[in-house]
């Protein structure tokens, strides 16, 4: 029941990511101008409407069906009269941000960040904890060495160390940024690797499969490994929230994605600077409820 | 492990992140020289500022000169206003501190008669969990700005301490709660309780000798809990603005100061490993069983 819960909550985000260009866009889903017809303009960008979004295309086509939130995501001048930081209207449905984009669309946009960024990061620290926690469990020598280096990274603080290398290396991009959440992670999942692993390579099961003459990496890739990796995949849907969590930090603090990337925490950042509801709420109940949704994921969630 | 094995490899384990921290500083991409200096400098001045920094030579000289310096506890001189690391950290320390006690008190108070609660008769735990699980992922950021909306103080004073600390609580109460809940259960139904029960102790002696039975464990958790709450600092230090190790870390890094973020790493690292340790120390007095083990 509670799985199901968060597997519909996670599906949700990631339908509203696929489709952002659908829901929210510069250009419209179907419109007839100058004669020529477009079928989702939306997504193939016709050299013909460049230039063009919907509040102009909406004086000069014969037909036009307009996406749900007639905007995109860096549309700076909507309706084509800058307006900052106004409050929710009809036409902008929770109101506009410090360039005047709307804060509607780029909340859907967000979604598509939130989707990239936790899937990247907690698959790269899987792999990067996967492969140290096997070594440690591999043998003691390389155990007293990586698992002082496991115990060393438990111990730093990830904020800071993302802040520490965020601000040395700067604003990146989407794949930087899950990256540095990933070198902040990854001892968490070495850790639970390496203790399943040690458990797993005491078990009869080995020993029957070393009495038969298997080598040693026969071993732990068929024998070890795939019952060790059980806590790491718990981990792992839990820390899909988390990093959403982490990335919305540092775009909060200003050093997350390069602008102007549509993500959600610098959408909370926004509302920091201009304290209004409807810019507050949105980014976060999207955060939220993404968190929430990765955090059903897993049975007995213990962090 | 045992714990004096454990204790022993205290002085490893900050090693290990004094290594990890100079890997960082190589990794990161860029001259952190040639940044703080800006484009126009000279080239005099960077190679000057290299040799401050120990950036110059090979990778095993840089990292002898780094080594060296940690070990003399020397993080170097802040690029913003060329103070000493240490000073500028040693004088920040107090707030976070607080900010992390008090937070740790707060998240307890909320967490252990609610564990108590699930422990005792298991009805309304799932609601309680899916309560704990929406404030966990409610963005710390918004509950802080919720807050100094409803007038909660900002600056350097108590009640901002107090109210950081409370936007803090939601990331610590799920965990404690689950683990609290987890060793009551455990020492609950353990044969100790049940003989005091069979004695004819009241409620409140039984459940008071399975909260000790428990202590040790949740010691336990809350200095492991610590890199978290260093962490959630960072964030609600910015935003109450108490001048702790976190509005340090915000103001480092708008000046690209690596010595300041570095050292905030190295620091930050040092008291959760002294934490761990330091329970490590008391373990004996939390817990008689331990004692009796080393006689």
């Amino acid at each position: 029941m509670r799985r199901r819960v968060g597997r519909i909550m996670l599906g949700l985000v990631v339908l509203v990511a696929l489709f952002a260009d659908l829901v929210a866009a510069d250009l419209p889903l179907y419109c007839r101008v100058d004669g020529a017809t477009y079928v989702l303009p939306c997504l193939t960008r016709p050299l013909a409407l460049a230039g063009d979004d919907q509040q102009t295309l909406a004086r000069r086509a014969s037909a036009l069906v307009r996406t749900p939130i007639p905007y995109g995501p860096f549309a700076q001048r909507p309706g084509g009269v800058l307006e900052v930081f106004a409050p929710s209207s009809s036409a902008h449905l929770l109101g506009t941000d410090d360039r005047g984009r709307d804060v509607a669309a780029r909340l859907v946009h967000g979604a598509r960040i939130a989707c990239l960024v936790g899937p990247i990061a907690v698959l790269a620290y899987l792999l990067l904890g996967l492969v140290i926690g096997a070594l440690c469990a591999s043998s003691t020598r390389l155990d007293l060495i990586l698992g002082r280096m496991i115990d060393a990274g438990l111990a730093i603080p990830p904020l800071l160390l993302l802040l520490a290398v965020q601000g040395l290396s700067g604003r990146g991009s989407v794949l930087a940024v899950a990256l540095v959440i990933a070198l902040a992670e990854w001892p968490q999942a070495a850790r639970l690797v390496r203790a399943e692993a040690l458990r797993v390579a005491a078990s009869e099961h080995v020993l029957a499969a070393r009495a038969l003459g298997a080598t040693t990496l026969r071993v732990g890739l068929r024998h070890v490994l795939p019952l060790a990796l059980g806590p790491a995949v718990v981990l792992a849907s839990f820390g899909l929230g988390q990093a959403v969590l982490f990335e919305s930090a540092l775009s909060f603090l200003g050093y997350g994605l390069a602008p102007p990337a549509a993500s959600w925490g610098e959408l909370l950042a926004q509302g920091a600077l201009h304290p209004r509801v409807a810019l507050l709420l949105g980014p976060t109940l999207a955060i939220a409820w993404t968190v929430l949704g990765a955090r059903f994921l897993v049975e007995r969630p213990d962090v | 492990m045992s714990r004096a094995r454990r204790l022993a490899l205290v002085p490893v384990t900050f090693l290990a992140v004094a290594l990890i921290a100079f890997l960082l500083i190589e990794l990161v991409p860029g001259d952190p020289a040639a940044m703080h200096l800006g484009a126009g400098s000279s080239a005099a001045a960077r190679v000057a500022l290299h040799h401050a920094l120990g950036l110059q030579g090979g990778v095993a000289e840089r990292l002898v000169h780094y080594l060296g310096h940690l070990a003399r506890l020397e993080l170097g001189t802040a690029f913003s206003d060329g103070r000493p690391v240490s000073a500028k950290i040693a004088e920040r320390l107090p707030v976070t501190l607080a900010l992390a006690l008090t937070s740790l008190l707060v998240s307890w108070m909320i967490a252990l008669p609610l564990a108590l609660r699930s422990a005792l008769r298991s009805r309304g735990a799932r609601t309680l969990e899916v309560v704990l699980g929406i404030l966990y992922a409610t963005p710390v950021p918004a509950l802080a700005l919720a807050l100094l909306a409803l007038g909660a103080p900002y600056g350097a004073s108590f009640g901002a301490i107090v109210a950081a600390a409370v936007c803090l609580a939601p990331l610590l109460v799920p965990r404690v709660h689950a683990h609290a809940v987890r060793a009551l259960e455990e020492s609950l139904g353990a044969d100790a309780s049940r003989t005091l029960r069979s004695v004819g102790a009241t409620r409140g002696r039984v459940v008071r000798a399975a909260l000790r039975a428990a202590a040790l464990r949740l010691v336990t958790l809350a200095a492991v809990q610590l890199p978290a709450l260093l962490s959630g600092a960072v964030l609600v230090e910015a935003i109450f603005g108490l001048p702790g190790l976190g509005l340090l870390a915000f103001d480092a890094m708008a000046a690209r100061d690596q010595p300041v973020l570095m050292g905030l790493v190295l620091v930050g690292a040092g008291i959760s490993i002294g934490a761990t340790a330091l329970v490590d120390v008391i373990a004996p007095a939390l817990d008689p069983r331990l004692r009796a083990e080393h006689r």
